[in-house]
C-alpha cells in the first residue's frame, strides 16, 4: 500500500493531501473533561488556523526563529505547532511552568534555544510573561503572542512550497539544567522519517484513529501520539494527562468508544490500569480493534504485560496487542519495536551476571532469574548494532554492550552544543563504519529482536519522564547553598516496591552544627525543592559527613556505587552516616537527638 | 492504596473535611512515602510534603471517591496547601462560594 506519507517530504504536507481528499473529516478530537466533552478540528479547519497563524508568525519576521510553546493539554497547542512548522519557523514544547523554578527553566530553554517568540493561550498570556519577566527574562527581547491576536486573516499563499525538509522542525529539549541544556533536533525530513517507520512497524492503516493521552511536548506524546495519526490521514483522540492519571480506565474506555487501532504509554500506565480494574470495574470497555498499544519511555516489565494482558482480556484485548518498542528522543523517536507474531517475547537472564554485562539465560524461576523483555527488531530502514563502548568493536549477537543506531530519522545533533553534538551523534566502530548515534543504552540483540538491559548514561527513568541526576544534584545544593554549602549524589533505586530516587547529601568539613531538629528541617526544605522543581519525591535523603559520598579517584561521583549502598543497606551502618530518612522512619522511637556536627 | 473510604461520608464544616484530608494523606503518605513522618497540618503545602502530580491526583481522586463530589485533577495544584484544598472541597461540597483569592494566596 503506496500511502501519501511514503513520499511526502514534511508533514505539513500530509495536512495539504488530506486537506483535498477529506476536508471534513475530524483529525483531532479532545476530551475537554476526559470523557465526553468533544472539542475537534477537522482537517481543513486545522488547516485554517494553522496558516492563518503562521502567516501571522511571519509578519512579525518569526520565520527561521525558535518559538516556544507554552499550552496545557488540548487543541490550542496542535494548532501552534503546526502553525510553527507551516511558518518555516522552530516550535520548541514545552512543559507548562507552574512555579518560579520552573520558568527559571524555561529561561535556560529560552536562552539556549535563542526563542525569540513565546506562544501561549490567551488565557495564560499575561501570568505567562509576569512568570517570565520574575524569571528575569527581558520582555522587549522575546514576544509573547496568542492565537487570536497573532493570527493573520489573510493566508501567506506560498507557505509549504518555500519549506526546507532539511530545515529543523522542532527542538526536543532533553534537559534544561543550568550548565548543560540539550536542545535534540529533529528536522522535517527526520520527522517524516520516523513517522514512516511508526507506520511499518505496527502496519498501521490509512486514516488509522488514534487514542492516548500523553502529554503532547514530551516525544513519544507528540510523535508517537499526536502526529502519527495525522501522517496517515486519521484522527487522534486524547485526553489529557491528569485525567488519565485520575482515572486511567478513562483512557481504554476512550479507546474502545472510537475504536481506535492504536495508542502509546510507558510501562507505568499499564499498571495503573491493572491497579484501577483490580479496584474497579471494566465492564463496557471493547478494545476489540486495538491493535497495539506502543510501549516505552521506560523500561517494560513482563509482570506488567502479563498482568495486563491477564486483566483486559474479558475486554477483548489480544495478547499481541502490546508492542514493546525502543527509542529516545536523539532518535526522533522509535528506533525498535512493532510487529510481534505472538505475545511478547521475554528472556530469563541472570541478574548477576548481567551487571558485569555478561549473558547468562537462566532458567526463569532461578534465584538471580530477571526478565528482560524483547524490544523488537529494529525498524524499517534503521540500522541497530551492539558496541564495546570503550574499544568500539561491533559485538556478536547475544553480547551485551553499548546500543548504536543509525537511519533516517536520526536527529540532527544538540542544538548550539558542538561538543555534545560529536560525542553521542559521531559514533564510528573500530572498524571505522559510521556514523552512528551512541545511545548510552546497553543490551544485545537477538535473532528476536533488541532487549534492553540498563544503561551507561546517567539517567533515571521514573513513570517515561527522563529525570538527570545533575539537575537534581544542582536544586538540592542550590536550595541550601545560602546557608550551607553541602555535596549531593542522586541515583535511582529500581528495587522495592516503586522505582523511585535518593539522595545523598554529604556535609561541609567545617559547618554549623546540625542537630536532628535541624537536619528535618533540612530534609523538608531539599523534598519540596526536588518536588517542585522536577515533580518527583525523593525517596529517602541521608546525610553523611565529609567524605562520605564514594567517589572515583579522580573526583567522579560513583552513582552507582551509592545505589548499591542504599539497596545493600550498607549506607545504614556507615560511619559517615549522620541523619537518614530511612533510620528516621524504621526506628522512630530510638529517633534521640545525636550530635550530627559535621566532622 | 485501598482505604476503607468506598461509601461517600458527609462532612458538616471545613473543618471536618480538613480532618479527613490530613487523615487520609497520612494513610497515603505510610504506603507511598513511609520517608515522610511528620504530622501533616492545615498550613503544610503538598510541596513540602514531597508530592509529585501522580500522587496528587490519585489523593484527588481518593478524596473525591470519599466525599461523593467531582474534582478536576487540577484542583491538586490551584490548591497548594491542605488548608486550602479543604475549603475547596467544603465549597463544592456546601455549594458555598469560597474565598478564591485568599485560597490562591492572591
Amino acid at each position: 500500500m503506496s500511502l501519501p506519507l511514503n513520499h511526502v517530504q514534511t508533514i505539513v504536507s500530509c495536512i495539504e493531501h488530506y486537506v483535498q481528499t477529506r476536508p471534513d473529516e475530524r483529525a483531532y478530537v479532545f476530551l475537554e473533561d476526559g470523557d465526553s466533552q468533544e472539542l475537534s478540528l477537522t482537517y481543513k479547519e486545522l488547516q485554517t488556523r494553522a496558516q492563518q497563524l503562521a502567516t501571522g508568525l511571519r509578519s512579525v519576521d518569526l520565520k527561521d526563529q525558535a518559538i516556544l510553546l507554552l499550552f496545557p493539554a488540548g487543541l490550542d497547542f496542535v494548532v501552534a505547532f503546526f502553525a510553527c512548522l507551516y511558518a518555516g519557523a522552530i516550535a520548541v514544547p514545552a512543559n507548562l511552568a507552574r512555579n518560579g523554578h520552573h520558568y527559571a527553566r524555561l529561561k535556560q530553554i529560552i536562552q539556549d534555544s535563542n526563542a525569540k517568540a513565546v506562544l501561549t493561550t490567551e488565557s495564560l498570556k499575561a501570568v505567562t510573561m509576569t512568570g517570565l519577566s520574575n524569571a528575569g527574562i527581558n520582555l522587549e527581547s522575546i514576544s509573547v503572542l496568542a492565537e487570536v491576536e497573532t493570527a493573520s486573516a489573510l493566508i501567506e499563499d506560498n507557505l509549504v512550497a518555500t519549506l526546507n525538509p532539511n530545515f529543523p522542525a522542532f527542538i526536543q529539549y532533553t534537559s534544561g539544567s543550568t550548565g548543560n541544556p540539550k536542545g535534540v533536533i529533529v528536522t522535517h525530513a527526520q520527522l517524516i522519517a520516523n513517522e514512516r517507520a511508526i507506520q511499518v512497524s505496527a502496519d498501521m492503516p490509512e486514516f488509522a484513529v488514534v487514542g492516548g493521552w500523553l502529554p503532547q511536548f514530551h516525544d513519544m506524546g507528540l510523535i508517537g501520539a499526536m502526529l502519527q495519526p495525522l501522517a496517515m490521514g486519521g484522527c487522534y483522540i486524547f485526553m489529557s494527562p491528569l485525567h488519565f492519571i485520575q482515572s486511567p480506565l478513562r483512557w481504554l474506555r476512550l479507546l474502545g468508544k472510537y475504536k481506535a487501532v492504536a495508542t502509546a504509554a510507558p510501562n507505568f500506565a499499564l499498571e495503573h490500569c491493572v491497579k484501577a480494574a483490580k479496584a474497579g470495574s471494566v465492564e463496557g470497555i471493547d478494545l476489540t480493534a486495538l491493535k497495539t498499544v506502543f510501549c516505552g519511555a521506560e523500561p517494560v516489565a513482563q509482570k506488567t504485560l502479563s498482568e495486563f494482558n491477564e486483566f483486559f482480556s474479558v475486554c477483548n484485548l489480544h495478547p499481541d496487542t502490546v508492542k514493546p518498542c525502543y527509542g529516545l528522543a536523539e532518535a526522533t523517536l522509535i528506533l525498535s519495536g512493532g510487529i510481534a507474531d505472538r505475545a511478547p517475547r521475554y528472556l530469563s537472564v541472570d541478574r548477576e551476571q548481567l551487571k558485569l554485562n555478561q549473558l547468562h539465560i537462566v532458567d526463569e524461576y532461578s534465584e538471580h532469574a530477571k526478565k528482560v523483555v524483547c524490544c523488537g527488531n529494529a525498524v524499517k530502514d534503521h540500522e541497530l548494532i551492539i558496541v564495546d563502548p570503550d574499544t568500539h568493536h561491533v559485538l556478536s549477537d547475544s553480547s551485551v554492550g553499548e546500543i548504536w543506531a543509525a537511519g533516517p530519522s536520526i536527529a540532527a545533533g544538540y542544538w548550539q552544543n558542538p561538543r555534545a553534538t560529536l560525542a553521542t551523534f559521531n559514533g564510528y566502530t573500530a572498524c571505522g563504519r559510521g556514523p552512528f548515534m551512541r545511545t548510552g543504552d546497553m543490551g544485545f540483540l537477538r535473532e528476536e529482536g533488541l532487549f534492553v538491559t540498563g544503561r551507561i548514561k546517567e539517567l533515571m527513568i521514573i513513570r517515561g519522564k527522563n529525570h538527570y541526576p545533575h539537575d537534581i544534584e544542582e536544586t538540592l545544593i542550590n536550595v541550601l547553598a545560602e546557608n550551607l554549602s553541602i555535596q549531593a549524589a542522586v541515583f535511582a533505586d529500581e528495587y522495592g516496591n516503586a522505582p523511585g530516587v535518593a539522595a545523598f547529601i554529604e556535609l561541609p568539613r567545617r559547618g554549623p552544627k546540625l542537630d536532628t531538629t535541624d537536619l528535618q528541617e533540612l530534609v523538608g526544605k531539599l523534598r519540596s525543592a526536588v518536588t517542585q522543581i522536577h515533580d518527583l519525591q525523593l525517596k529517602d535523603i541521608f546525610f553523611l559527613s565529609f567524605g562520605g559520598i564514594p567517589r572515583t579517584s579522580s573526583g567522579k561521583t560513583q552513582r552507582l556505587k551509592c545505589a548499591e549502598m542504599y539497596q545493600n543497606t550498607l549506607i545504614d551502618v556507615d560511619q559517615r552516616l549522620v541523619f537518614s530518612t530511612r533510620a528516621a522512619r524504621q526506628a522512630p522511637a530510638q529517633l534521640t537527638p545525636v550530635s550530627a556536627m559535621a566532622v | 492504596m485501598n482505604l476503607p473510604m468506598q461509601t461517600p461520608v458527609v462532612a458538616q464544616s471545613v473543618a471536618d473535611v480538613s480532618a479527613m484530608i490530613r487523615q487520609h494523606l497520612t494513610q497515603q503518605l505510610k504506603g507511598d512515602h513511609p520517608d515522610f513522618n511528620e504530622e501533616v497540618h492545615d498550613n503544610m503545602s503538598f510541596d513540602y510534603i514531597g508530592l509529585d502530580s501522580f500522587s496528587r491526583v490519585n489523593m484527588l481522586t481518593e478524596l473525591a471517591k470519599h466525599f461523593g463530589v467531582k474534582l478536576e485533577p487540577t484542583a491538586a495544584y490551584d490548591f497548594v496547601t491542605v488548608g486550602s484544598l479543604a475549603e475547596f472541597i467544603w465549597s463544592e461540597i456546601s455549594g458555598t462560594p469560597m474565598d478564591m483569592k485568599k485560597a490562591l494566596g492572591i
